[in-house]
């Protein structure tokens, strides 16, 4: 075997290597990100979901208990803001908000004993917690796929491809821990 | 380069590249022995008998599919996050219409949760769901009727979906599909396989201008320790890069279960829908 055909076949496979790890890694990462935005998709699909059940939650809380405006009003404003909001990082921002205004919202509802027996309620208050389940599994299905793209495009090679490419990381879609509120007794 | 060749150095690779699937392991769930799993004994016989009759009867009706599993715990995980791992790894629902349900019950944690997938969301949802887990489910539970509040439950549940006919429970496709989980990608083993096999071409070019007897298996060590050398680099480093690409939550879903008289589920998933509640 001459010795030119080994430096030949060793620098074709160099050649050859290097181009089709660049190539398969370039449609990993597009794959990748195209995964990410179906997965965020869905997560809008949950935030639709949860802010067209405000209104009527609202307007069952008013029926019996109008005089909690405070947090009411609170809640029309996340919500407003929420769907003002554009970028990613904006939507979960507003989404976070809207999240804990709820919360309140059900701290409040424990004062009022007929609310909580009225069926209408009892039906939103199923819906909403449905929702909110469905938003926590599509949150988590969407930052599984972020964790594994951003991990992509930094370590070697991808973040050779994303730095020429383009690929920028995608935010994690990350919830602030419960406050610890101490339940306000009204007397 | 006879390191290449040693067992070590493809032990350290092997390795590496199963480091990277172990990312995030999903909770433990049980496998199901049918469609009714009783890991709490809260079910007698007739009841298992009578709720598989009804399950049998709304598949085969609608192709709608509900499981039931009791546990005494879901701990330490919440009762929603460990219906949906179970959901998840059963697959309740066929395939493409979701149309699955899971009603879960803890007995020690006295929690409920029915779950179910996108297909079944347009008959049944949330709301529904906790009317009749008002109504026929946590008043016997709470009379420690465990056995009859599953029963009732069910039979609640399948008369919607039967009721609804063959077109409602196939349900409407979901409004944007849902994404499916991370999977291999296969441009990562098609560039491999390629360099490899344009690699292979090239080296048996080289050999064959030499001496045909090269090619018989007596040839020698060091024939065969150049030949596979720079295959192992090239399977380990595109092991080592699949590896972390292919790691995550989903990197252990699918494949099937073999128990022997029950066949499986369809291969649905769930959005994480449904209702809850305690007794």
């Amino acid at each position: 075997m001459k010795p030119v055909w080994i430096i030949l076949g060793v620098l074709v496979l160099i050649v050859v290597g290097v181009g089709g790890t660049t190539v398969s890694k370039w449609n990993q990462l597009v794959a990748m990100d195209t995964d990410i935005k179906g997965k965020w998709a869905q997560v809008e699909n949950q935030l639709q979901r949860r802010a067209d059940l405000i209104p009527n939650l609202v307007e069952a809380v008013k029926g019996f208990a109008a005089q909690e405006r405070t947090i009411l009003e609170a809640i029309a404003n996340a919500r407003a803001k929420m769907a003002g909001a554009g970028s990613v990082q904006d939507r979960i921002a507003g989404s976070n908000e809207l999240s804990s205004a709820l919360a309140r919202l059900l701290v409040v509802v424990e004062n009022y004993p007929n609310l909580k027996s009225d069926a209408t309620f009892i039906r939103l208050m199923d819906e909403l917690a449905g929702t909110e389940n469905r938003l926590a599994v599509e949150r988590k299905r969407y930052n599984d796929s972020v964790q594994v793209y951003n991990v992509a495009i930094r370590q070697f090679p991808g973040n050779l491809i994303a730095s020429v490419s383009g690929f920028k990381e995608h935010p994690f879609f990350e919830t602030p821990p419960p406050a610890r509120q101490v339940p306000q007794v009204k007397f | 380069m006879a390191w290449l060749r040693s067992p070590w150095f493809c032990a350290w690779l092997i390795l590496l590249a199963f480091l990277g699937q172990v990312a995030a392991a999903p909770p433990q769930v049980p496998s199901p022995v049918g469609p009714v799993t009783d890991l709490a004994g809260i079910l007698d016989a007739a009841t298992r008998q009578r709720l598989e009759q009804i399950i049998l009867e709304a598949r085969e009706r609608t192709t709608a599919e509900i499981a039931i599993l009791t546990v005494p715990s879901t701990a330490p995980e919440t009762i929603e996050e460990y219906s949906v791992a179970v959901f998840d790894r059963w697959k309740i629902g066929k395939s493409g219409q979701d149309n699955g349900l899971l009603f879960l019950v803890a007995v020690q944690d006295r929690r409920l949760r029915i779950t179910t997938g996108y297909g079944l969301e347009g008959i049944l949802p949330d709301g529904k769901i906790g009317e009749i887990r008002d109504r026929e489910i946590v008043p016997r539970f709470r009379a420690g009727r465990y056995a009859e509040g599953i029963l009732r439950g069910t039979e609640a549940l399948a008369s919607v979906i039967l009721g609804q006919g063959q077109d409602g429970a196939r349900g409407k496709p979901p409004a944007a599909p849902p994404a499916r989980h991370l999977s291999r990608f296969p441009s990562r083993s098609t560039g491999i396989l390629l360099g490899i096999f344009i690699f292979l071409v090239l080296f048996s070019a080289g050999l064959s201008s030499v001496d045909h007897r090269m090619y018989v298996r007596g040839r020698g060590r060091r024939g065969r320790g150049g030949f596979w050398g720079p295959f192992w680099f090239g399977a380990g480093s595109g092991g080592v890069f699949g590896g972390w690409s292919g790691g995550g939550y989903s990197g252990w879903s699918g494949g099937g279960f073999s128990s022997g008289s029950f066949g499986g589920f369809g291969g649905g998933s769930t959005g994480g829908g449904g209702a809850g509640g305690s007794w």
